[in-house]
């Protein structure tokens, strides 16, 4: 997400210093330094383009508590939940599959109730969304504005 | 979406919950907001909170009600490894 946005930020300002760059020699001396300080932005700021999506493969694995709080019911403790994320590319993504995996329980074995437990543990499903994340210095704020789509394929239960 | 939150005919009978069929759709909505700290280039702490809200055949069926899942609030702290050459 923060490729996208900066790649599109970058484009904006792009845009904006080729405008200016066209239009520059109709000032007559001060041109030629202007238009060289153009080239010197436009080249940097091509660089900067060509290095967004380069980043390389992350792996990232984590472990945390965690308190799930039910709109009714009693608040349940998970003392060991892992987090596990993965980017390529920053253009392949997965973020918290193990967090959403055992808290949404997903895993109907493991529900208290005694005819859900009978159900069984269902299959393996593919969710997909969106988010956008926000930088600011060392810390990042992520706020998903979109539902989260679900498919599941069906399995024996 | 069936594998989750349907129940057969054959669960029904054996669980006493009804028969429901879930289709495709939309699951769930689940706004949430984290801010993560980085310590060192690898190490970092990330603390998150997270509201889960079925939707569709989810909040529907069964499954979810006899548990009261309709919505739930997530509230975790983390701590984060991060491999790789530039983290």
């Amino acid at each position: 997400m923060l490729t996208s946005i900066s790649r599109s930020w970058l484009r904006r300002i792009c845009g904006f210093t080729f405008t200016c760059a066209l239009t520059l020699p109709a000032h007559g001396a001060h041109a030629q330094p202007i238009q060289r300080s153009e080239q010197r932005l436009i080249d940097s700021l091509i660089t900067q383009l060509e290095q967004v999506g380069r980043g390389p493969m992350e792996l990232r694995l984590g472990f945390g508590p965690v308190l799930t709080v039910p709109d009714s019911g009693k608040a349940k403790f998970h003392a060991f939940v892992p987090l596990l994320s993965f980017r390529y590319h920053d253009w392949f993504v997965i973020e918290e599959t193990q967090m959403r995996a055992d808290i949404v329980d997903f895993d109907r074995k493991r529900l208290n109730d005694s005819d859900t437990q009978k159900l069984g543990q269902a299959g393996t499903s593919l969710e997909v969304g969106a988010h956008a994340v926000y930088f600011y210095g060392p810390a990042r704020v992520r706020s998903p504005p979109g539902p989260a789509g679900n498919i599941c394929s069906r399995s024996s239960g | 979406m069936q594998s989750f939150f349907g129940v057969t005919p054959a669960e029904s009978l054996e669980t006493h919950l009804p028969v429901f069929n879930a289709h495709a759709g939309f699951k769930d909505i689940s706004p949430s907001v984290s801010a993560e700290y980085k310590f060192s280039d690898h190490w970092s702490a990330d603390g998150s909170v997270q509201y889960v809200y079925l939707l569709n055949d989810a909040y529907m069926s069964p499954v979810s009600r006899t548990r009261g899942l309709g919505g739930r609030a997530n509230i975790g702290v983390f701590a984060l490894y991060t491999f790789g050459p530039h983290a």
